[in-house]
C-alpha cells in the first residue's frame, strides 16, 4: 500500500518536472524568435529607406542634409548589421544596435520633416512610403516590446519558486531586457524654414 | 431589453467629450503626430507625450496581467456553472421522465442515481459537447458571411494591413485575416477559434473616421479577443445557453400537460416525486432568464478583458478611449436603425450597435443584466483604472 502512495507521489513530481522544464524551453524559445522579429523588422526598414529617399529627393531640395544624414546612417546599418550577424562579438552588437538607433533618429526627423510640407505629402507616392515607413517604425517598435515581454514572462519563471529550482538544475539563466537610451525616446525635433 | 431610465440624449452635451464636433469623414482630425510610439515600455509616461483626443484621462495603474487573469478566472467560472446548470437541469427532466423505483430499503445514493436522471444530465452534456463541436468548426465562417465581410484588399487598405500587423507583432501572434466590411457604421469585430486562425473585421465607416491610433487601439481590442481566445468561450457559452432555452421550453410543456409516465408508476411516486416536479416547475421558468443573464455576463466580462489586453499592447491608453467614445456616438447616432446583420451579430461588435437612442428617445447609461456589452463610461472608467 504504502510503496504505491510513494511512487505516486515521484511519479507526480516527476511529471512536474518535465512540465516545468518544457515550459522553460518553450519559453527560451519564445525570447530567441522574439529577438528575431526585431531584426526582421529592421531588415525591412533598410529596404524602405532608398525608395523612400527616392521619392522625396525632388520636393525637399532644401532638407538636403536630412535626407544625406538618412542615407548615411542607413549605409552604417546596413554594414554593421552584416557585421554582427557573420562575426557577432559582443563589440559588433553594440555596434550595430548604435547604428541603427542613429538610422531611427534620422527616419523620424525625415518623417515629421515630409508631415510638415503638405505638398510633399500629399503625393500618393510619397504619402503611401511614409505610411510604410511609420509602420515599420512601430513594428520594431512592437516588436521590442513584444521581446521584453517574451522575457519578462521567461525570467519570471526562472526566478519564481518553485520553477526556480528546476530551472537551476538545468542552468536556465535570466535575460537581459532590451533597453532603449534618452537619445533615442526624444522626440524628435524639426526645424521648419 | 434592459433600458436604464434617468437619462436623456441632451445631457450627454455636459460630459467634457461631447463638445468635440461632428467628424470629418475621410480626413484624420487627431494629429497623428504620436505614431512612432517610444519603445520603451512606459505607458504612465508615454501618454503624456501622445496627441491629444481625450482630455483630462491619466491611467492610474498599470496591472494588465492582474486584469486578465482575473477576467480569465471569472470567465472560466461562468463557464462551468453554465455547464453544472444545464446537466441539473437535464438532471430533473430525466427524474420527471422516468421516474425512479424507490423501495424503502435503497439507499439514497441509490436513489439519485436510479430512473432518468442521470441519463438527462449525461444527453445534456453530450448534446452541448456536439453542438458546440458544430459551431465551433462553422460558427467564425456564418457570422463573417452574415456581417457581409469581404478580404480587404492589400493595395487599397495598406494601413488597415500595416495596423493588424503591427498588433499581431505586439501580441507574439500570425497575422489575422483582415476583413472589410461595407457599411458607414463604425464597428468591428473579431472571428476565430484559436489566436492562430483568427480574422479581424472592421467596417468602411471606422475606417473613415477613425485616427492611425484609434484605428489601431480598435484592432488591439480585436487581437485582445483573439489571444484571449474569447470566441470559444462564447461559442460553448452560447450553445450551453440554447441547450437549456430549448429544454427549459420543454420541460415547461411537460409539467403543463403532465409527465409521460408518471401517472402509470404512481404506487412509489412519494415525497421525491412531488419535490422534483415541483422543483422542474420551478427551475424550468427560471432557467433561461438566469442562464441568458449568466451568457451577457461573460459577454461584458470578455469586453473589460480585451479593453485591457488591447493597452497592453499599445501601451496607449488614450487612444482606446478615443475610439470607444467615437464608437459610441456613432452607436448612438444609428442605434435600432442599425442594419439586421448588426442585430444578428450584437454580441461580437466591439461596441454594440444597438446600444443606441430606442423609440423612446432614451438610451441607456449603465449596463443592465442583459446587456452584452458594459456600457462606455465603465469601459473608459476601467481603462483609466486598470485593474
Amino acid at each position: 500500500m504504502e510503496i504505491w502512495i510513494i511512487l505516486g507521489i515521484v511519479a507526480l513530481v516527476a511529471l512536474y518536472a518535465i512540465a516545468t522544464y518544457n515550459g522553460l524551453v518553450g519559453r527560451r524559445n519564445g525570447v530567441r524568435n522574439a529577438f528575431a522579429q526585431i531584426s526582421v523588422q529592421l531588415k525591412r526598414r533598410h529596404d524602405l529607406v532608398p525608395n523612400l529617399v527616392a521619392a522625396v529627393r525632388d520636393a525637399m531640395a532644401f532638407e538636403r542634409e536630412t535626407l544625406e544624414a538618412v542615407v548615411a546612417a542607413r549605409g552604417k546599418a546596413v554594414a554593421a548589421t552584416q557585421r554582427a550577424e557573420q562575426g557577432g562579438s559582443a563589440a559588433d552588437r553594440a555596434q550595430a544596435l548604435a547604428a541603427e538607433r542613429e538610422l531611427g533618429a534620422g527616419l523620424g526627423r525625415l518623417l515629421a520633416v515630409v508631415e510638415a510640407y503638405p505638398e510633399i505629402r500629399s503625393g500618393t507616392h510619397v504619402s503611401e512610403l511614409t505610411e510604410e515607413l511609420r509602420s515599420t517604425e512601430n513594428r520594431i517598435a512592437f516588436a521590442r516590446q513584444h521581446y521584453n515581454d517574451s522575457i519578462q514572462s521567461y525570467n519570471d519563471r526562472v526566478q519564481m519558486f518553485p520553477s526556480n529550482l528546476i530551472a537551476g538544475m538545468f542552468g536556465f539563466r535570466t535575460e537581459e531586457f532590451f533597453q532603449v537610451d534618452a537619445a533615442e525616446t526624444a522626440v524628435p525635433t524639426v526645424s521648419l524654414r | 431589453m434592459a433600458r436604464g431610465k434617468g437619462w436623456r440624449p441632451w445631457q450627454r452635451q455636459a460630459s467634457p467629450w461631447a463638445r468635440r464636433g461632428p467628424w470629418d469623414t475621410g480626413t484624420d482630425p487627431v494629429p497623428d503626430e504620436g505614431t512612432m510610439p517610444d519603445p520603451a515600455p512606459d505607458p504612465i509616461r508615454e501618454t503624456e507625450d501622445r496627441p491629444e483626443p481625450v482630455e483630462g484621462i491619466r491611467i492610474d495603474r498599470t496591472d494588465f496581467a492582474g486584469a486578465i487573469r482575473a477576467n480569465r478566472r471569472k470567465s472560466l467560472a461562468i463557464c462551468l456553472g453554465l455547464t453544472l446548470f444545464g446537466m441539473a437541469l437535464g438532471y430533473l427532466v430525466g427524474w420527471w421522465v422516468a421516474p425512479p423505483y424507490a423501495p424503502e430499503s435503497t439507499g439514497t445514493l441509490a436513489l439519485l442515481l436510479s430512473g432518468g436522471g442521470a441519463v438527462g444530465a449525461a444527453v445534456m452534456a453530450v448534446a452541448g459537447g456536439l453542438w458546440s463541436t458544430l459551431a465551433l468548426t462553422t460558427g467564425d465562417r456564418m457570422a463573417l458571411g452574415i456581417a457581409g465581410a469581404r478580404e480587404a484588399d492589400p493595395v487599397a487598405d495598406r494601413r488597415l494591413h500595416n495596423v493588424v500587423e503591427e498588433m499581431a507583432i505586439a501580441a507574439g501572434l500570425p497575422k489575422p485575416r483582415v476583413m472589410v466590411i461595407e457599411t458607414e457604421m463604425p464597428n468591428a469585430f473579431a472571428a476565430g477559434l484559436s489566436p492562430e486562425k483568427g480574422t479581424i473585421a472592421v467596417t468602411r465607416g471606422l475606417l473613415n473616421r477613425l485616427s492611425r491610433d484609434e484605428l489601431q487601439a480598435v484592432v488591439a481590442h480585436e487581437t485582445g479577443h483573439l489571444a484571449n481566445g474569447d470566441s470559444r468561450y462564447m461559442v460553448v457559452v452560447s450553445v450551453m445557453v440554447g441547450l437549456i432555452v430549448i429544454v427549459a421550453a420543454m420541460a415547461r410543456r411537460l409539467a403543463y400537460f403532465g409527465g409521460g409516465s408518471r401517472r402509470g408508476s404512481d404506487r412509489n411516486g412519494g415525497n421525491a416525486l412531488a419535490l422534483v416536479a415541483l422543483l422542474l416547475m420551478v427551475v424550468a421558468i427560471l432557467a433561461p432568464v438566469a442562464a441568458q443573464a449568466m451568457q451577457f455576463a461573460l459577454s461584458r466580462q470578455r469586453e473589460y478583458l480585451a479593453d485591457a489586453t488591447a493597452v497592453k499592447l499599445t501601451r496607449n491608453p488614450k487612444a482606446m478611449i478615443g475610439a470607444l467614445m467615437r464608437l459610441d456616438e456613432a452607436a448612438a447616432a444609428t442605434g435600432r436603425d442599425a442594419p439586421t446583420s448588426a442585430r444578428a451579430l450584437e454580441a461580437l461588435w466591439i461596441v454594440n450597435p444597438l446600444d443606441g437612442p430606442g423609440e423612446s428617445g432614451r438610451r441607456r447609461r449603465r449596463a443592465g443584466l442583459f446587456s452584452t456589452h458594459p456600457s462606455i463610461d465603465d469601459r473608459i472608467a476601467r481603462i483609466r483604472a486598470m485593474g
